[in-house]
């Protein structure tokens, strides 16, 4: 390429001028440790631009972090509403657990508690449907060793009697099934009669039949199995006078009887195979069966 | 084109630089769009009025990036006195040149920032040089190609010729 004089003379001597001054800026002004009067009077001049370009910027940076800061809430939030549901489903295992440790706790002190008493577990598994008649079926790894008419309890009280055994399976006729009767007394007024079934379609309930119209029956006292004629354990809790007891001529009164046991929610009960010879508190052998 | 419109665009790249470094929170490096400016100038038969422009915008770049005065303005006088002896050698029209004329311009940049930096004991720049290197040189060098037609665009006027009688 070539290039031309007149080129040079214009061009290159004005650029060879301001070069060397830009040097000679950069060599007096620049070189110290402090800036030169030169430096800063142009930082000077630049400095309103760059304020007004510093705060644009700025904002572009916080609108941009904001953006990210967004992005990352949302990515945040999709993690933490999958971690909600685990969550969720963990409690609701962690609470199906809970009320299972709960009623074998309660089942466990029922054992505790009547040591005279062999027992066996089973699971409820189906209930009847009848309005009226009130059987729940057991599931049972076999048959052997229960019979038919034997006491079944849970958590409060008595639930009823093996009504019939198939293979793995038992029906049990309820407490509260008007085909059911049980030999009771009062707790505290020691009054004799027989709870029999209500049959009620709404209510888990018993009519307390042959009561002495002469006892006095003090309201909400409980209903325990007699255990006369060897068919239910003595001291069975069947449940609570109610307190509007229902009275009728002749020379007995009777009462209703609110179940002791919470019907709708039987999980696990206890069969009662028979009688340990021991005590209730398991302390010592009671006469005559050791 | 008129000088006014010259300065006006070197402004602009001075601008979108600075706003950029604060937008982008770039302490330690900045798209070097004034380096783009004076190599699109380099590119198109600069003028003796564009020497002046460059060094009177050199003084503001060196203001707004608190660097020593006279910097800048070094730089691209260097760049815009040089590389015109290459512009009869590429085809600046196409991508490839361009970004070929960049290149070379970059390293030019980067070879007096490296000189002015040692001589005035900016240290930090110095130690920088390394790092610098390869973004400095990519982003000319991709940056020409793109930013030449918009700058030509703006100028209007302005037509990049090739004809070594300009000189």
């Amino acid at each position: 390429m070539a290039v031309r004089p007149e080129y040079i003379r214009k061009h290159y001597t004005i650029g060879v001028i301001l070069i060397a001054l830009n040097i000679t800026l950069l060599f007096f002004d620049g070189t110290g440790p402090v800036s030169g009067p030169v430096s800063i009077a142009a930082e000077r001049f630049a400095a309103p631009l760059n304020d007004v370009l510093g705060r644009w910027g700025g904002s572009v940076a916080g609108v941009w972090s904001d953006y990210v800061d967004l992005v990352h809430v949302r990515d945040e939030n999709e993690y933490l509403q999958q971690e909600n549901n685990r969550l969720k489903g963990r409690i609701a295992a962690l609470n199906v657990l809970a009320l299972e440790n709960k009623r074998l706790s309660a089942l466990l002190e029922i054992a505790e508690t009547r040591k005279d008493l062999r027992l066996r577990v089973a699971r409820v598994v189906r209930r009847s449907r009848s309005r009226q008649y009130r059987v729940v079926g057991l599931e049972l790894d076999s048959t052997e060793g229960v019979e038919v008419g034997m006491a079944v309890v849970a958590q409060g009280g008595l639930v009823g009697q093996v009504r019939d055994l198939t293979d793995g399976s038992a029906s049990v006729l309820l407490v509260t099934d008007p085909r059911s009767a049980v030999d009771v007394v009062l707790e505290k007024s020691r009054v004799r009669g027989i709870a029999v079934g209500s049959g009620h379609p709404t209510e888990y309930s018993a009519k307390l039949r042959y009561l002495n119209r002469s006892a006095q029956i003090v309201s909400r006292e409980s209903v325990l199995t007699t255990g006369d004629a060897g068919r239910f354990p003595a001291g069975l809790v069947v449940g609570s006078v109610a307190p509007a007891s229902d009275t009728q001529g002749g020379p007995f009164q009777d009462a209703s009887v609110q179940a002791a046991v919470d019907f709708d929610d039987l999980d696990l009960v206890y069969i009662v195979l028979g009688t340990t010879g021991l005590t209730r508190d398991g302390e010592a052998f009671v006469k005559g069966k050791k | 084109m008129s000088a006014l419109v010259t300065t006006l665009i070197g402004l602009l790249a001075l601008v979108l630089e600075t706003f950029a470094r604060a937008a982008f929170g770039l302490d330690l490096w900045t798209p070097p769009l004034f380096i783009i400016f004076v190599l699109w100038l380099a590119s198109s038969s600069p003028k003796s009025s564009d020497l002046i422009i460059v060094s009177v915008l050199g003084l503001l770049a060196d203001g707004l990036a608190s660097s020593p005065a006279g910097a800048h303005g070094l730089t691209g006088l260097v760049l815009l006195c040089l590389l015109p002896l290459l512009t009869s050698r590429l085809q600046l029209d196409r991508g490839v040149g361009a970004a070929a004329f960049g290149s070379v311009g970059a390293l030019v940049s980067l070879l007096i920032t490296a000189v002015v930096a040692r001589e005035t004991g900016s240290s930090g720049v110095a130690g920088r040089m390394g790092a610098l290197f390869i973004p400095h040189l990519v982003t000319i060098a991709i940056g020409s190609p793109l930013l030449f037609p918009l700058f030509d665009r703006l100028a209007r006027g302005r037509l990049r010729t090739v004809d070594a009688d300009a000189l």
